[in-house]
């Protein structure tokens, strides 16, 4: 059984019909017992009538022509900033010559520019990296060869001719390793081929 | 058959203006009376009427079909209504009915042509409503939308969540607030149950 406080939570909903239908006919059975829950409603439905009474408004004849005038209006506007953009690259296109081959004749200022601010960054990116004016092909490069070498990075290389193989070349000549029996066994290999 | 305002919108998208203008002339009666009840300036309505469609325009690449349209539109014209009535609240501006006198008043222009009433039921239907309209506008904002989209354009509840960005059980008891206030209102202004001649 509905109690009239849960019914006058629900009245507005009730009158715009959004709630299941097993639940209007319940309230609707409330009402019919109900008086006071069914003046409520009345009032609601009461002052939803004294709305309805607000006249609308109609727009201007001229309503239509003016927002299409403003529509195709802005529409060539966003036109207009898309090929301004297009423009500018086109430009730089053929500032850069990837187009056209007198580049110098076409935007020499342009290409000045490009180029000015391309050793620019050139520059910027050189002082960053080399603060202390370091030279670019530094001792640290030949210190990295010169480094001690495991005999697992050496290289041996087999002269394939008549006569044995003599020696192992590597770069750090104190970490030759004397030949193993496994190479001694190699020069009938050798002879053969 | 009639062309759903879904697929309006994608040809609208590719550029059909013909389709844009199908579209204004469906929705710009509901658009400018939707604007005109929240912020009751007949003049600066069909500004921001207008100024709804150059939207949906702009953001025709953005619309997703899934959303229907009706609500897309609805939802543009909140957000215009919302920024119009907090600039004149900044700016401290009066409501347009407030400044012209008798003579100039544009938002009864319509029903002066209406030579169906005599001079003094014109006068008594625009008091009625000059006062249904100025009670309206004593709701707070929230309420007024969801009873305005409710009331004048039939929006069911869940419609007017999606448009207000809420829950339905938001949307249920703003209305039922705003239902209940009206009524008290009304009644303190002679209309209703206290005054069942006048209504």
């Amino acid at each position: 059984m509905l109690k009239c406080e849960n019914i006058h939570s629900e009245i507005s909903a009730y009158i715009d019909r959004e709630m299941p239908l097993w639940k209007i006919q319940l309230i609707k059975r409330h009402l019919g017992q109900c008086s006071t829950c069914a003046r409520e409603v009345m009032r609601i439905r009461q002052t939803d009538e004294v709305l309805q009474r607000l006249d609308s408004v109609k727009t201007s004849d001229d309503f239509v022509s003016e927002v299409m005038r403003r529509a195709l209006k802005a529409s060539a506007s966003e036109k207009l900033r898309t090929s301004l953009i297009r423009r500018i690259w086109q430009k730089f296109e053929s500032a850069m010559a990837w187009r056209s081959n007198s580049v110098l004749k076409r935007a020499p200022s342009f290409t000045f520019a490009a180029t000015f601010a391309l050793l620019l960054i050139l520059g910027m990116f050189a002082t960053v990296y080399y603060p202390h004016g370091t030279r670019w092909f530094s001792e640290d490069a030949h210190l990295v060869v010169q480094s001690p070498v495991e005999d697992s990075t050496l290289v041996r290389i087999d002269i394939i001719s008549a006569s044995p193989p003599k020696r192992y070349l590597s770069v750090n000549q104190r970490s030759i390793p004397q030949p193993g029996p496994n190479i001694s066994d190699r020069p009938s290999d050798s002879r053969r081929l | 058959m009639r062309t759903s305002d879904e697929e309006l919108m994608a040809r609208c998208r590719n550029g059909d203006m013909s389709a844009f203008e199908l579209l204004i002339i469906r929705y710009k009666d509901l658009i400018i009376n939707y604007i005109h009840r929240c912020i009751y300036d007949y003049h600066r309505a069909e500004d921001l009427a207008q100024e709804t469609f150059i939207r949906v325009l702009r953001s025709a690449s953005t619309y997703e079909p899934k959303c229907q349209f009706k609500n897309w539109i609805y939802l543009i014209a909140t957000n215009l209504c919302r920024n119009e009535v907090r600039n004149r609240h900044r700016r401290k501006t009066a409501f347009l009915d407030d400044l012209v006198s008798e003579g100039e008043d544009v938002n009864y222009s319509f029903l002066m042509r209406d030579v169906s009433y005599l001079p003094d039921e014109l006068y008594e239907k625009k008091e009625q409503q000059l006062m249904i309209q100025q009670t309206l506008n004593l709701l707070p904002e929230n309420q007024r939308i969801a009873l305005n989209l409710v009331t004048y354009q039939d929006l069911r509840y869940d419609e007017i969540a999606e448009i207000m960005d809420c829950s339905v059980s938001a949307v249920k008891s703003l209305i039922h607030r705003a239902r209940q206030k009206m009524k008290t209102l009304l009644i303190e202004v002679g209309f209703g149950e206290s005054s069942n001649a006048k209504v």
